[in-house]
């Protein structure tokens, strides 16, 4: 029980009261690019929440080792790169040999197992001591955060299309950027500056 | 020997400025917007990110062209993590203060997209010499707008400059939060565009973003041409009407590396002769859908009526693949869904 | 031809509404001149200055042309002056109106277009910004003195501490806006006269009104944050903060709120819900501005959700209809 109410909490946590895409930009490129192509939600959001579950669970024992958690932040992160790594080859060394499924497939599997907000869920997890409940649920709030941000952003961006009155000069990148600003300062009211001031 | 430097000018010209890594594909966006909040963590962040993209574009170039493309994305990986951890390491050991933010944003430099969209698009289809180039360009333009965001950031946000203090009694701590750096990419974005329409037109059109234009603003582009066209008005042209180098909109397309800027694999001509198939196969589209509704108002007699007829020009919709997005197509209805702003047009008794 | 006539209806409507919104706001700037003297105009002079000399210097550099006529500069200069209290510097309100109107208004196309509502995204880039001075309240009464003597506003007393009776505080000075607190948003009988002028001039934006007090007052029934009963936690979480400010002025704005009347209704209650949320679990002791922003940029969504649950449940004949 114990061990579901840790998972549940901390996803909540990460997805909506520390969305680590919109208060922390945590993978905020990826999610810019997706929104622009709501077609492919699902099944990037599916791929990015499974790379931060696999990998925050693998890192998290490894972390808990006494050997392990005595090294340098800096030689955590080689682990953590390698471990990333070498989850995303098995999976698309399983998907090409046993499911044949295609280069390009493939390719998109690289794009949503390899970007910053996979790789920051076992720093994350390492610097918040989550337990391996907690930390397979920051990976699952993860993908849950990735997916609101990447709605919120595709909403505002059917509404700034749609919007002829925006000056020449502020169309286009700059006035995403300052969308994505105001969804940025909304979700600010349940992290603040703490930890960037 | 002189067209040659103005060929390598014009690669460091659009690979820096024009078409920016982070102002205008979007690219590196994480770490951009949540480490640079002073001039000295921006400062190391350029030196790594330098190194990570010389290393990755040189060997890319010279060792990975054989590979296959989703072997070489984990391979950039392992690369930037060898390129960031000996930075990361010297820190630590040499008691240079890295404060909390750098410590979880620095190993991140490992997968920052900017890496590896310029591997895949340049560095493994030319040689090695033009790749270095790229990469050299793309950590110009990549460090300066690091370098802006931190110093910026650093003066408005903290009142100091590399640490000093500058006296100033007004301290906008919200700007080093990632809120802050976003509203400063909006304002260079806009700078950046400024010079672009005003001294670059040429390249006006390809530093757009384009997004797909909902059925709304499709029917009321419709309405406009509805007289040049046959028909009862249904314009399928105008569902993309502006070029969409660099986010794609084929329906069924998953893609993303490809769709960025990549200086000297997609010219000019190469856009243009994409935008004519892809103008030839709306135009066809559009003769079917035409043709149906003719169809349709032969038939007419037979009970079809007016009223349906929305529904009936809504029905080559159905012929692009159904979305596939989480929310089960919420965004193709949103589509549809009226402009809040508009909701109030002819709002009356009040 | 037909570009200009657009706009002239585009800012007869801006000026329609917001001349109806300042007309509230100016009977909260009585309260606010009596409580904290002169200071409050000073406050509201900087922040409305402000205000129109960025509106004035965007128009022209980016529109080149005047866009004060519609009236939201000066709109969201007061609201911004009047949610801060009345020991603020003068900068900060500046400030929150140079973010409203740069990073906002201008940006977006001008103040019907604009995805969120300028001055609550003004107020929270202050609150951001300046936490220390947004939410440092002087004792009522004292400020027009010129003596502030720091107290504790009601939000702040709601965050810390569930033991809170309503006798320290009567109700009649929570209504009257006798209270430690932001200077315009405290006295409840004025924001509850703005209800009935809303009901009176503006019932489908009463109705988003209704709904997010209708959504708070429930959460506060609910899952009350003190321990001394239901009517004490409804009466505190209602009348403390900006809540009924911002139920009256940004949830009803006409640039992000629905104009369909059950949509209205809906989109109060969620924007009510998402503000008892980050009053629970926000780090700021006022999150009703960001709760605001979060409802203008995710309501599309939820719009969307609800359309397709309704296109799905209607029949054939009527969605034909």
């Amino acid at each position: 029980m114990n061990f579901f109410s840790d998972l549940m909490i901390t996803a909540l946590y990460t997805a909506f009261f520390q969305n680590l895409v919109l208060s922390f930009a945590y993978g905020s490129s990826e999610a810019v690019r997706i929104s622009l192509k709501p077609r492919a939600f699902g099944m990037f959001t599916a791929m990015i929440s499974g790379f931060a579950v696999i990998s925050g669970a693998i890192c998290q024992p490894i972390d808990s080792l006494p050997a392990v958690s005595a090294l340098p932040e800096s030689v955590h992160a080689l682990v953590y790169a390698a471990v990333l790594a070498g989850v995303y080859l098995i999976t698309a060394v399983i998907l090409k040999i046993i499911f044949r499924v295609s280069d390009h497939f493939l390719t998109n599997l690289g794009i949503a197992a390899l970007n910053t907000l996979v790789l920051a869920i076992p720093f994350i997890n390492r610097r918040s001591a989550y337990s391996f409940a907690a930390s397979i649920g920051s990976g699952l709030g993860a993908g849950v955060a990735f997916v609101v941000a990447a709605a919120l952003l595709a909403s505002g961006v059917h509404r700034l299309s749609e919007n002829k009155e925006i000056p020449q000069v502020f169309r286009g990148t700059p006035v995403m950027f300052l969308y994505i600003s105001l969804l940025s300062l909304g979700f600010a009211a349940f992290s603040g500056n703490s930890i960037f001031s | 020997m002189a067209q040659a430097k103005s060929k390598k000018d014009n690669i460091l010209l659009k690979g820096a400025v024009i078409f920016n890594p982070v102002l205008i594909q979007l690219a590196g966006l994480c770490l951009a917007a949540a480490a640079t909040s002073d001039v000295v963590t921006s400062l190391i962040f350029f030196i790594v990110f330098t190194v990570d993209t010389v290393v990755c574009c040189f060997l890319a170039s010279l060792l990975f062209k054989r590979l296959p493309r989703w072997l070489r994305v984990a391979l950039y990986l392992i690369i930037g993590a060898g390129c960031v951890f000996p930075f990361a390491f010297l820190a630590e050991k040499t008691g240079i203060s890295l404060n909390a933010r750098m410590q979880m944003y620095l190993p991140l430099l490992a997968v920052n997209s900017v890496t590896s969209v310029h591997c895949e698009q340049f560095a493994v289809k030319n040689t090695v010499g033009k790749a270095l180039e790229d990469a050299f360009a793309v950590s110009v333009g990549y460090g300066a707008v690091i370098l802006t965001l931190g110093i910026v950031r650093e003066i408005l946000g903290n009142g100091t400059f590399a640490g000093l203090d500058l006296g100033l009694d007004v301290r906008l701590g919200g700007l080093l939060m990632p809120f802050g750096a976003f509203v400063i990419l909006a304002y260079l974005a806009m700078m950046l565009k400024w010079y672009i329409n005003k001294y670059r037109p040429e390249f006006n059109e390809q530093t757009s973003v384009k997004i797909r234009q909902n059925e709304k603003v499709r029917r009321e582009n419709s309405d406009e041409t509805r007289a040049n066209t046959s028909g009862v008005g249904l314009n399928r042209d105008d569902s993309i009407t502006e070029m969409e180098f660099l986010f794609g909109n084929e329906p069924e397309e998953f893609e993303i590396f490809t769709e960025f800027w990549s200086p000297g694999v997609i010219t000019a001509q190469d856009i243009a002769a994409d935008m004519e198939n892809l103008s030839k196969e709306h135009r066809q589209f559009s003769l079917e859908t035409d043709r149906r509704i003719e169809e349709l108002f032969a038939n007419m007699d037979t009970g079809i009526d007016f009223e349906t007829l929305d529904t009936v020009t809504g029905e080559p919709e159905t012929e692009e693949p159904a979305p596939r997005d989480f929310f089960g197509g919420v965004f193709e209805d949103y589509e549809n869904a009226e402009n809040p702003a508009d909701n109030n047009d002819g709002e009356d008794g009040e | 031809m037909a570009q200009q006539k657009k706009e002239k209806s585009l800012i007869a409507k801006s000026q329609s509404y917001f001349g109806d919104y300042l007309l509230m706001l100016l009977a909260l700037c009585v309260p606010a001149v009596y409580y904290c003297g002169r200071r409050a105009v000073f406050v509201l002079l900087a922040s409305v200055g402000t205000a129109v000399f960025c509106d004035l210097t965007g128009g022209l550099l980016f529109y080149n042309k005047i866009l004060l006529r519609d009236l939201c500069a000066v709109f969201t200069g007061t609201a911004i002056a009047l949610m801060m209290p009345p020991t603020v510097p003068y900068y900060v309100p500046a400030l929150a109106c140079v973010f409203a109107e740069f990073a906002v208004k201008i940006p977006f196309g001008g103040s019907m277009k604009t995805p969120v509502v300028p001055a609550a995204a003004g107020f929270a880039f202050a609150c951001v910004c300046f936490p220390g001075e947004v939410f440092s309240f002087p004792v009522s009464g004292t400020s027009a003195t010129g003596q502030f003597v720091s107290g504790t506003s009601l939000a702040g007393m709601l965050r810390k501490s569930s033991s809170l009776h309503l006798d320290p505080v009567s109700v009649s000075d929570i209504l009257t806006g006798s209270v430690s607190g932001p200077m315009g948003t405290a006295c409840a009988v004025v924001l509850l006269g703005c209800v009935v002028f809303l009901i009176l001039r503006r019932p489908r934006a009463f109705l988003s009104c209704f709904g997010f007090i209708l959504a708070c007052s429930v959460s506060a029934l609910l899952f009350p944050r003190v321990n001394t009963g239901a009517l004490a936690s409804l009466i505190l979480e209602i009348c403390s903060g900006s809540l009924l400010f911002a139920a009256v002025f940004f949830v009803t704005d006409p640039a992000t709120s629905p104009k369909k009347p059950v949509y209205a209704l809906l989109y109060g209650v969620y924007s009510g819900i998402l503000c008892m949320l980050t009053r629970y679990f926000g780090i700021y002791e006022e999150g009703v501005c960001f709760a605001v922003i979060i409802a203008n940029c995710s309501w599309p969504v939820i719009q969307s959700l609800f359309d397709k649950i309704s296109r799905n449940g209607g029949s054939p004949e009527k969605e034909a209809a």
